[in-house]
């Protein structure tokens, strides 16, 4: 790494060598020029059809940070949920000033939940959310959170709905190590990863 | 002069069809050297100047492609642009692996013909003759007159005349004028601002280029692009004019870069600041001229930039110099490497520096510049009175 403040500012020379230390690394984007989804690293959904995470490319976590400097780690990006700590509390949805966080029935109850008051978590309409991070502020159990995930773009109306468990793999993407070892607690106790409790009926159908 | 390559191929193979075919001429058929020589030099002529201008045509396309590629792609760590190419993991797979391998060669051609499919719009209250003629004859025209006077090589140029560059530089003045020109004649206020701060930029801005060439011109007591990138084989210790008037050089490409309208000085289109300048009212066609007549510029500024400064076809220390002298591809190449590597600094410059405003940009030019120009003119003249052979002066 060069320290830009050795090399003298004569007229304009500590620009010109800041751009020639650019001109030396390697660029970012990935240079297959087929795919348009390709066009930059950070496209963890395109990974994950392909059963991939970051954390199985080179890049780790804190290296994306790293190499995507546009990126901030308190980047306020799509919600990510994570329903093992998520209490139903309604929090998030009082605070939302653009009624845009709904709560829901989780269907069937997950195993960890023991209290009478049935489970409910929230689901979100993205398209009319404006990131303000109220939700996130208010929520008192570590379960919702901002990830750096910005492609939340999409051409049908279907795809801005957010379902609790659509929150909850986005937070799979993002926050990959956080969620390893809660869920290693969590096959300990319970047996099984929380989301082959909320969806049974697709595990029958892949079997 | 001429480049001496189209010789043998007019001589061993037009003449001999032209004169079987019987053509139907005035002079009746060719048969004797009176009747042949015009219509030969006609064809060598011809020959060589569809030669510099494919030559100068195919680097400016791939002069913007270079500028994409580095100045908005390698620089901010991208790649510019990739999609419009053929893929060349066809072709070259061997090292590589079977991947797709995508430059985007052919994206400046698509968008060329982009540029040609859209409508011609002339503004309804344009003054239409001035809007026309200013354009394509001051503005466009006068870079392709140019192709004659820029040589390839050593002596490879079609014409060597005795006021050599100072033919280019005259008719690179029209260029303000068909600026102001077009600019007026549009009808828009956007455009004739753009055109007074850029007719200002490039009028303010010939005065040191002018003074940093009239130094070489001292040294060298010749006006000819040919000669003078000989003269400096000779020069104390080998070297070419940049090392032995590195002041000079840097009022060169400031200058140069101001009368091309790069970044940092862009002002006349300032894409944030005023619409797009002088250009506000050209469409399609036009503007794509506009563009690509920037980047010609820039081009044959390199040229000058290369033969005044960088020793034109010749290496330091007079490396090689009686193969470069008697291998004309040899010294083309040359040639072409150092003009790339010239434009390289100009688009290494636009990706680093910001725009400046244009009260600093008069300030540089008269406060700073041309009294340097003056100061390096008194350095080359002492030099040349007390120590002749740096510069390579006998006699």
């Amino acid at each position: 790494m060069v320290n830009f403040r050795y090399i003298p500012n004569l007229l304009i020379t500590r620009p010109l060598a800041y751009i020639f230390n650019h001109f030396l690394k390697k660029p970012i984007t990935i240079p297959d020029g087929d795919r348009r989804n390709k066009d930059t690293i950070y496209f963890p959904a395109e990974l994950a059809k392909k059963g991939q995470t970051i954390l199985d490319r080179d890049f780790s976590f804190s290296d994306v940070f790293k190499h995507t400097p546009h990126i901030s780690p308190n980047y306020r990006g799509l919600l990510a949920l994570n329903l093992m700590n998520c209490t139903g509390c309604k929090a998030c949805s009082r605070a939302c000033p653009n009624k845009c966080i709904e709560m829901v029935l989780v269907e069937p109850q997950p195993p960890h939940w023991e209290k009478k008051r049935p489970l409910e978590s929230p689901q979100m309409f993205i398209g009319r959310c404006m990131y303000c991070g109220l939700c996130v502020d208010a929520c008192n159990f570590d379960a919702l959170f901002h990830s750096a995930g910005f492609d939340g773009a999409s051409s049908r109306k279907e795809d801005l709905h957010y379902s609790y468990l659509d929150l909850y793999d986005v937070f799979k993407l993002y926050f990959p190590k956080e969620h390893d070892e809660q869920q290693k607690e969590y096959i300990e106790t319970h047996g099984r990863p929380i989301e082959e409790f909320l969806t049974p009926e697709k595990k029958n159908m892949d079997e | 002069m001429g480049y001496g390559m189209y010789d043998w191929l007019v001589d061993d193979f037009i003449l001999p069809i032209l004169t079987e075919l019987n053509l139907p001429l005035v002079n009746g058929p060719l048969v004797t050297m009176e009747q042949v020589n015009p219509i030969r030099s006609f064809l060598i002529d011809s020959l060589e100047m569809t030669t510099i201008l494919i030559f100068l045509i195919v680097n400016t396309i791939l002069l913007i492609l270079l500028e994409r590629k580095v100045a908005s792609g390698r620089a901010w760590r991208a790649r510019g642009p990739v999609f419009i190419d053929l893929n060349w993991g066809h072709f070259f797979s061997w090292p590589f692996g079977k991947r797709t391998i995508k430059i985007g060669l052919l994206q400046n051609i698509a968008e060329f013909l982009k540029f040609f499919s859209k409508e011609d719009i002339v503004p309804e209250k344009a003054d239409k003759f001035p809007f026309n003629l200013g354009f394509f004859a001051f503005v466009v025209a006068p870079p392709f007159i140019l192709g004659a006077l820029l040589p390839l090589g050593t002596v490879t140029v079609i014409a060597d005349p005795a006021v050599g560059f100072l033919l280019i530089f005259a008719l690179f003045s029209l260029y303000p004028i068909g600026v102001l020109i077009t600019a007026w004649s549009s009808n828009n206020k956007y455009s004739l601002l753009g055109g007074f701060r850029g007719a200002a930029q490039m009028i303010s801005y010939e005065i040191p280029l002018m003074l940093s060439i009239a130094a070489v011109v001292l040294a060298t007591n010749s006006f000819s692009l040919v000669s003078i990138a000989e003269r400096q084989t000779i020069t104390g210790w080998g070297l070419p004019f940049v090392f032995l008037m590195p002041i000079g050089f840097i009022l060169f490409m400031v200058s140069l870069a101001a009368e091309t309208e790069r970044i940092p000085f862009d002002i006349p289109e300032a894409e944030a600041e005023l619409v797009m300048g002088w250009r506000t009212e050209l469409t399609g066609f036009r503007y794509m001229m506009s563009m690509a007549t920037e980047y010609f510029i820039l081009l044959i500024g390199a040229f000058i930039g290369v033969f005044l400064f960088w020793g034109g076809a010749y290496l330091p220390f007079g490396i090689l110099k009686g193969e470069i002298e008697s291998i004309h591809l040899l010294a083309f190449i040359i040639v072409t490497i150092k003009l790339w590597l010239f434009i390289f600094l100009f688009v290494w410059v636009r990706a680093s520096l910001p725009r400046v405003r244009i009260d600093q940009l008069l300030d540089i030019g008269w406060k700073r510049l041309i009294p340097l120009a003056i100061l390096n003119i008194i350095f080359v003249i002492i030099v040349i009175i007390s120590n002749p052979q740096l510069y390579g002066v006998t006699g």
